[in-house]
């Protein structure tokens, strides 16, 4: 548990009438300092707002941008919502599988790109969409689907 | 006396008839007849291309069977030998063939096609206990000759 | 009270009744998944789909409370098309792998599916694959393709025992049922979520693959391992038992059962079980035995007459046993001395016994020198059941060290082992010292005033002294080790005007019952036997299901007395210890496998049928009666059968009379020298008890538990170590682990752990911590 926890935890207490309403911002900010949620950070986080372990870690698995293993510094959603899909994401998918030499779900080995499935993110009209470190970038093609991995990012 | 006479005659002469008539028996066991292709004689339990054993150990048999005539007993497999295709098998199969009535319905319940009724039908013993077929005998099929 | 209909039928029930409920009191069976009694309404499974007049769409029957002039119907095209719908989305992505599954055959997604489902899925898609056959603790595997997420066992483990040991993880299809950071349950109550999983996706690793349900053959019966006798249904095929599973009482009992209780029933198929009749240490015939002991009685009866010889009953039997018992030494014998084995010296009259429907109504709940979870864990959870309905529910904890926990959370009196009793009469005597009865209690007293380990003001027993006069419901549950309890619970009843009930969480299991079968169980008499034996006047004892080196708090008196006695004759279902002591040894026959009465910890009789034979040379003890009688020319005729659920016949020992206020004398505090320990002993079900091959994972290799403190002293670390001990008695060697509730300087030892004899050394002694070499040397 970093020392500053407790703080945040007391400030995103603060805002809501209950505790477990403050668990997602709670975790939100532990993330973006952690950039993972391990087991141990989730029971830090369970004492912090009292609740019950398995809770915690029941709300942090439902959450698909809750990482519960480590992830790169650039996380590339591929969007497999009907649209993406009818338009080429499974091909996408698998270029930059084979481009990364890696597996949907997984992270390169030097930590630097991770690659997650993701349901429909309702931009439809950039299908095939990806989110590069949750920014839409679409249509993706196969030529421009290479700038995902190299092209410059704000996160 | 005439009578007599007449009434062998008339005997003799049916006899001397169906000797020249075709037979209706066979020369068992020189000679065998054909079966119907669905005919039922003693079980089976297969196995696949692989030479796993089929049989799951699921006991449906056992519990559709009229004259309680199957022993069912599963196990998980073994790990280090593959007998069985999945990880569930029979340790133990008997059918009692003095009890079994070859009506087939083990081989309808099962879910796994595993019990086959062979068209095997000469069951003889001498004593009751060799009548009760284990699963060793039931996965050697005997071929009917 | 509200009226309504259901399929044309009126019924009338309170408000706030679910519609699935009273349908369920007109004997209409609604389809169920999700739903419970215990753990209330969910609305997760969607199968209980009911249609109500005047209501648009479908509704669920466990979720909807009932309303005057309701009309429902249970059946109909409507309600059928929905649970077929219902039933094809629980289905798309279940297996097909019933003819594999032990659920097959008494599976509610079988039944509903066969009653309801349709003939074919519509669904042509890949199945989702997920986890298959995963242990999650040494006696379940979870099956997450096979679960329809109705999340019964994560609310019975969540909400209900109230250790979360069970989540929901994931979203969606991917949803599945998982343990908290993937590691095993460790709950006492683990085993429940078999019974609750409507499905086959939480499976028992011991039933796993033994039979399908036409295989089996099923037998109402009692738990044996504690008092507290749970309700289960024994199964068993081909004469073997292979499953205990709880067995609901409706209005009375959950039938939730421990992990004990629910896996512990193999102790009659491991490898100690006596199947053959010893004499003197040689293998014999069962005819044989019987002869010798036969010759035995008759010569000891005509060297030294009827008085000269014993019985000493273990307690486990069941009533009629012990009224056949207690006849033969009545009218064959004809000697008066017929003892029960105990380890703890307290009684509590049966005036003063209260029931599990007391915890049920209790506002103030105390435990008295144990922890009921460890002891009797189904009365844990009775508690927590109460602590559920009434969060406002009082629970103290008085003993050696910290009793609560934190599923039900309490105050706790942590005093010197052995003054449970001498502090609640001082306590009293704050509240109440005007009072007559308090002033006879506190009489011999003196100065004593109580030492707490963590600080509790007087303030603090004061308060508690007025908890205990003016509460409402007080169930009080004693652990029968100090008999100065007795008049202290006497004295709390005669002061208190609302209910006082107590409950004895002490063995052994049936000792009430033996009582109204007519053997008396008083400490006293125990006592009185061994200074006999130890004299030299008993000639022949027979030991029935006793073993009195194992339960005798004194372990050296408990040989001095068997080692002084001429012959003695065991019948049990294993070996007493020291077998040597015993010049016959012969195989009994005991749960399971005879029908009986059992009376457990609040009084209640109940029947426990046989299933299977005992196993090899073994018999009922009616048996060995039956022919040792018939050795002496005597006859013995074991019909007609004393039926104890015959009002006529009564208690054969009148007990309603309650005793005189007794006071309590100050205890005695000893000596302690620096980083002496003081041993406490305990009754825990997972740690003592019958051998278990199923259980031995789960039975914690260090029984013995100290602080923090005296573990970093000591240098035993995680997970624990083995201590060598030396009393005053002698030296053992114990495993201990380190416990957080432990107070420094103790040392809590359940009782009956093999090679670690609290006995040896005595409850209550002050011990020193001392190498292991010694301990091997002695």
């Amino acid at each position: 548990m970093k020392p500053e926890w407790e703080l945040w935890a007391q400030e995103a207490k603060a805002e809501f009438p209950k505790a477990n309403s403050a668990l997602l911002p709670l975790l939100h900010r532990i993330q973006s300092q952690e950039h993972y949620l391990s087991e141990d950070t989730i029971r830090d986080v369970a004492v912090l707002l009292k609740l019950p372990v398995p809770y915690v870690e029941s709300v942090a698995s439902f959450y698909s941008l809750y990482y519960k293993n480590p992830v790169g510094k650039r996380i590339i959603h591929v969007c497999m919502g009907l649209s993406c899909a009818l338009n080429g994401s499974d091909e996408l998918m698998h270029h930059l599988e084979g481009k990364l030499g890696i597996q949907e779900g997984q992270t390169t080995p030097d930590g630097e790109v991770s690659l997650l499935e993701a349901e429909c993110l309702a931009a439809c009209n950039l299908a095939p969409v990806a989110q590069v470190n949750l920014r839409f970038v679409g249509p993706v093609t196969e030529d421009t689907a290479d700038q995902l991995l190299t092209g410059e990012v704000k996160s | 006396m005439l009578e007599g006479v007449k009434a062998i005659g008339k005997a003799m002469g049916t006899t001397f008839k169906a000797l020249t008539e075709p037979r209706d028996t066979i020369a068992y066991p020189e000679k065998r007849r054909e079966y119907a292709p669905r005919f039922r004689g003693k079980h089976m339990l297969a196995r696949d291309e692989d030479g796993h054993e089929l049989c799951v150990g699921c006991g449906l048999c056992e519990a559709v069977c009229p004259a309680q005539a199957i022993r069912v007993v599963a196990a998980e497999a073994p790990t280090d030998k593959p007998v069985s295709w999945t990880n569930r098998y029979s340790v133990d199969y008997e059918v009692d063939l003095i009890r079994c009535i070859f009506c087939g319905m083990c081989e309808e319940a099962c879910p796994t096609n595993a019990v086959r009724l062979t068209p095997f039908n000469e069951l003889a013993a001498f004593n009751r206990l060799d009548m009760i077929a284990d699963k060793e005998e039931l996965l050697s099929p005997p071929v009917r000759r | 009270m509200i009226r309504l209909t259901i399929d044309d039928r009126e019924i009338t029930v309170p408000e706030g009744t679910m519609v699935v409920d009273a349908a369920q009191e007109l004997g209409i069976d609604v389809p169920i998944y999700c739903y419970h009694q215990a753990l209330g309404p969910l609305g997760a499974c969607r199968i209980c789909l009911v249609q109500v007049e005047k209501m648009p769409k479908l509704v669920t029957a466990c979720t909807t409370a009932v309303q005057e002039g309701m009309v429902v119907h249970t059946r109909g095209s409507a309600v059928d098309k929905g649970r077929q719908g219902v039933l094809e989305f629980l289905l798309i992505n279940h297996p097909l792998d019933c003819p594999v599954c032990d659920k097959g055959g008494e599976c509610f997604l079988q039944d509903y599916t066969f009653q309801y489902g349709s003939a074919a899925g519509r669904y042509d898609e890949p199945k989702i694959h997920k986890l298959k056959d995963a242990a999650i603790n040494e006696f379940i595997i979870i099956d997450q393709e096979r679960c329809v997420l109705c999340q019964r066992c994560v609310r019975f483990m969540g909400e209900y025992v109230g250790e979360e040991q069970l989540l929901l993880e994931g979203r969606g299809v991917e949803t599945v049922v998982s343990t908290v950071s993937h590691q095993p349950m460790d709950s006492q109550f683990s085993g429940n979520v078999i019974d609750l999983c409507p499905v086959g996706a939480l499976l028992s690793i011991p039933y796993r693959y033994k039979a399908r349900p036409w295989n089996l053959e099923r037998a109402e019966s009692v738990c044996p391992h504690c008092p507290v006798a749970c309700t289960t249904s024994v199964t068993s095929r081909e004469g073997h038992v292979i499953r205990v599973e709880g067995r609901p009482i409706p209005g009375h009992d959950w039938g939730w059962l421990c992990d004990r209780g629910r896996f512990g029933y193999d102790f009659g198929y491991v490898e100690d079980r006596l199947l053959n009749a010893w004499l003197d240490g040689e293998i014999t015939s069962a005819a044989e035995s019987t002869r010798t002991i036969g010759s035995w009685l008759n010569d000891t009866l005509e060297q030294h007459g009827g008085d000269s010889v014993a019985f000493l009953v273990g307690g486990q039997q069941t009533m009629e046993e012990a009224y056949q018992i207690r006849r033969f030494a009545d009218e064959v014998v004809g000697t008066s001395k017929v003892a029960v084995s105990r380890s703890v010296k307290g009684y509590l009259p049966l005036g003063l016994n209260g029931t599990f429907e007391d915890l049920d109504r209790a506002d103030t709940i105390v435990y008295l020198g144990q922890d009921p979870y460890d002891a009797v864990p189904v009365v844990h959870l009775k508690v927590r059941d109460r602590y559920r309905d009434n969060p406002g529910l009082k629970v103290i904890g008085i003993g050696a060290y910290d009793l609560t926990r934190s599923t039900v959370p309490g105050d706790a009196f942590v005093l010197e082992p052995g003054e449970e009793a001498a502090f609640l009469a001082y306590t009293l005597a704050k509240v109440a010292a005007s009072n007559p009865i308090i002033a006879r209690l506190g009489e011999e007293l003196g100065d004593f005033s109580p030492t707490f380990k963590g600080a509790k003001s007087e303030q603090e027993v004061e308060t508690l002294g007025r908890q205990l006069l003016e509460s409402e419901h007080l169930v009080l549950l004693w652990d029968g080790k100090d008999p100065h309890m007795e008049s202290v619970l006497l004295a709390l009843r005669g002061l208190r005007e609302d209910v006082t009930a107590v409950l004895p969480t002490f063995g052994p299991a049936n000792w009430r019952g033996f009582e109204r079968a007519g053997i008396a169980v008083d400490y006293d008499r125990l006592e009185a036997f061994v200074e006999e034996a130890i004299q030299g006047k008993i000639h022949l004892l027979f030991s029935i299901g006793a073993d009195l080196l194992r339960d005798y708090p004194d372990r050296e008196r408990a040989k001095a007395a068997l080692a002084a006695i001429d012959r003695v004759v065991s019948v049990g279902l294993f070996f007493p210890e020291q077998r040597e002591l015993y010049h016959a040894v012969i195989p009994g026959a005991g749960w399971s496998e005879v029908d009986g009465t059992y009376t457990n910890m609040e009084g209640r009789m109940q029947v426990a049928k046989a299933t299977v034979q005992p196993p090899g040379q073994s018999r009922p003890v009616r048996t060995y009666l039956g022919s040792w009688a018939h050795a002496l020319k005597k006859s013995f005729v074991l019909e007609p059968e004393w039926d104890p659920f015959d009002h006529n016949a009564g208690d054969l020992i009148a007990k309603d009379a309650l005793p005189e206020v007794q006071s309590v004398p100050k205890p005695a505090r000893p000596a302690m020298k620096d980083g002496a320990l003081r041993l406490v002993g305990t009754a825990l079900v997972m740690e003592g008890g019958m051998p278990s091959e199923i259980l031995q994972p789960r039975i914690p290799k260090y029984p013995g538990r100290i602080s923090l403190a005296d573990a970093s002293r000591l240098g035993i670390g995680e997970p624990g170590g083995e201590l060598g001990l030396r009393g005053q008695q002698g030296m053992i060697s114990v495993m201990v682990a380190v416990d957080e509730r432990i107070p420094q300087g103790v040392l809590v030892l359940p009782y009956g752990v093999v090679g670690s004899p609290l006995n040896q050394l005595g409850d209550g002694a002050v011990v020193e911590a001392v190498s292991l070499e010694e301990v091997s040397l002695r």
